[in-house]
């Protein structure tokens, strides 16, 4: 027997949550587990000196309410896909998995899954800024699961299928579920729709291994996404981040060729590219936590607030990718971040 | 790991003193310490502000706090007349009744003990005060102590929460009465084996090694001045060294004979650091 408490032993509860449908059929769902009741969800999430690695040995489940920041607009680490109006939204905190590049482990001072229930509130503000965008002639794009692996979590809240439901009463919004999950069955007989769009992030077996713990591998990934794309799914692949591992161009290229034995190339939506990157405080900190991943003491470069590859590295590595992907898929479908 | 043990009465302390083989540190006359292999164990006196100063006094003991894990275990009561005298609890929310600010240990190891949240109090109190507290919050029932929130907030200045544990023996249903001094001992000599299966437990938050073993940290250390790095050039040198401690499952043995080397000026420390990042990052 583990000496470690299984995940989700221990189950927060904030007291403005406690009425929600959703909170409810969580605890249900852990019924032997210990219920906590809180004030605010930060009195357990933002306590200081929370070891994270630590924590990803036993996550605890926190339910909350979001109060405010229902969507946010995108960061220069991310790709938007040439839409101006592209934001994203936090409706679940932290990931199942534990790679160990993820921005996370820099960004939040804990590991442990803080989940919101109020899923109605963020559907009226989703309309609002449907509403207000900027561009009128260009959809809203919203990322539902940005910090976060929302298909991985599909068995434990409906969100994925909420939000597609949702995006497909919703004109003129564009919703991108980023996922290394091969939990496609989650999303049970629901039909496609072509404003929701499914992303698989794929990783050579190498880097699955020894970087994306707990994470399934690229087959499994693959098999999912083709099993999407033959269902009619909107599909896109992310490969990224791309990391320089010692035989990183072997690697990539075998991935690559994995992918498209698997995916048709004419219905992949689009590809995007892009190299190992994070915010510079992000970094520091997780550097500062642990010391068993060789991937964060690479001689990375600062560029202004971000630490990534030299312009050079860069250059070669998306330059090699583009070049790689060129000969499956249109050039005007890949995006690169550079 | 060293484990630091903050008891507020003798009567709680005694039983893991005779367990644990403690022995009483004579340097430390105004608060009862006592010492054994990898335990600390000190008497602060009842109240959460005796409590916040024994654990700090613990604390501050130890050349390195950090790496150590603190607990609280003491008496409380209960307004449950369903939770049998005797029984130890796993604390999973201390709440401040003063403050009304809760605190919340981080519970990651199994401990096979029953959980409950604990209210500090500033005073002793009694069924029908209780009653009334209870009414203006969850209306859960909690245990009642007077030391668990001074002591983790004083612990917590140290220590993160995985490594803060508090551990309650209900003594009593806040009856007032004065309680049998015989009958709370064997109550504390019946739960010894969960509190030291407890304690054991507990080494597994020690975490891995460092990926640099000290002579790998040593030997950095020697080559920064041989070679004349730069505060940046050394930080630089100890990331490609991980890097290289990591991946390859090695120590620093390569390294040595740069020890050897002599540098007289920036172009030669700069080729040689040069040489040593190829070694180290060499696919």
């Amino acid at each position: 027997m583990s000496c470690w408490l299984p995940d989700f032993s221990h189950v927060y509860v904030e007291s403005a949550a406690r009425d929600y449908p959703l909170t409810g059929k969580l605890l249900k769902r852990f019924p032997k587990s210990q219920r906590v009741w809180i004030d605010d969800y930060l009195e357990v999430f933002a306590r200081s000196r929370q070891n994270f690695q630590m924590q990803k040995r036993s996550m605890k489940l926190i339910l909350a309410v979001k109060k405010d920041n229902f969507l946010y607009a995108g960061s220069n680490n991310a790709q938007d896909f040439g839409y101006p109006n592209f934001h994203y939204n936090t409706l679940i905190l932290n990931c199942l998995y534990n790679c160990d590049y993820c921005f996370l482990q820099g960004m939040y001072p804990s590991a442990n899954v803080v989940l919101y229930v109020n899923t109605e509130d963020f559907f009226e503000a989703t309309r609002r800024a449907v509403e207000r965008r900027a561009d009128p002639d260009t959809p809203l794009y919203l990322a539902i699961s940005y910090d976060t692996d929302l298909l991985a979590f599909e068995s434990l809240a409906h969100y994925c299928r909420l939000w597609i439901e949702f995006c497909r009463e919703t004109p003129d919004l564009l919703v991108e579920i980023r996922t290394k999950s091969a939990n496609y069955a989650g999303l049970g007989k629901l039909p496609p729709h072509p404003r929701a769009i499914l992303a698989w992030t794929l990783s050579p077996d190498e880097v699955v291994r020894a970087y994306e713990k707990l994470t399934p591998s690229l087959d499994k990934r693959l098999q999912a996404a083709a099993r999407a794309q033959a269902d009619g799914w909107p599909v896109c692949l992310c490969f990224d981040p791309v990391l320089r591992i010692p035989n990183w161009r072997e690697a990539y290229k075998q991935c690559v060729e994995k992918t498209f034995e698997r995916i048709d190339p004419g219905r992949v939506r689009n590809v995007s590219v892009g190299v190992f990157r994070m915010n510079r405080e992000y970094f520091k900190r997780m550097k500062k936590s642990r010391d068993d991943s060789d991937i964060l003491f690479y001689p990375y470069k600062s560029d202004g607030n971000v630490v990534t590859h030299s312009t050079l590295e860069r250059r070669e590595m998306t330059g090699f990718l583009k070049e790689t992907l060129e000969q499956y898929i249109d050039k005007e479908k890949i995006a690169l971040w550079t | 790991m060293l484990k630091i043990i903050v008891a507020a009465l003798q009567i709680e302390a005694r039983p893991l003193i005779r367990a644990l083989g403690l022995k009483k540190d004579s340097t430390s006359p105004k608060i009862p310490l006592y010492r054994g292999d990898g335990v600390r164990l000190v008497v602060c006196g009842t109240g959460k502000l005796k409590a916040a100063v024994g654990t700090t006094y613990a604390l501050t003991r130890e050349a390195e706090p950090q790496k150590t894990i603190a607990v609280n275990f003491g008496f409380c009561g209960s307004a449950d007349p369903r939770i049998a005298t005797g029984s130890l609890f796993m604390i999973n929310k201390i709440t401040d009744a003063a403050t009304n600010r809760s605190f919340f240990p981080d519970i990651l190891l199994n401990h096979g003990l029953p959980e409950s949240p604990l209210t500090t109090h500033d005073r002793p109190l009694i069924r029908a005060e209780y009653d009334e507290e209870a009414s203006r919050r969850t209306g859960e029932r909690e245990l009642v102590d007077m030391e668990g929130s001074g002591f983790f907030m004083a612990a917590s200045a140290f220590l993160g929460p995985e490594r803060i544990i508090c551990l309650k023996l209900v003594s009593d249903h806040l009856e007032g009465n004065r309680l049998d001094k015989d009958l709370l001992s064997a109550f504390i000599e019946s739960q010894l084996p969960q509190i030291e299966s407890c304690l054991d437990a507990c080494d597994a938050l020690a975490g891995p090694p460092p990926a640099l073993n000290p002579e790998d940290a040593t030997l950095l250390a020697a080559l920064r001045p041989r070679l004349r790095l730069t505060t940046t050039q050394s930080h630089q040198l100890r990331d490609w060294a991980t890097a290289y401690a990591i991946r390859r499952r090695r120590d620093l043995t390569i390294l040595k004979p740069y020890l050897e080397q002599t540098v007289n000026n920036k172009a030669e420390r700069n080729r040689l650091l040069a040489a040593i990042k190829d070694e180290l990052l060499a696919p």
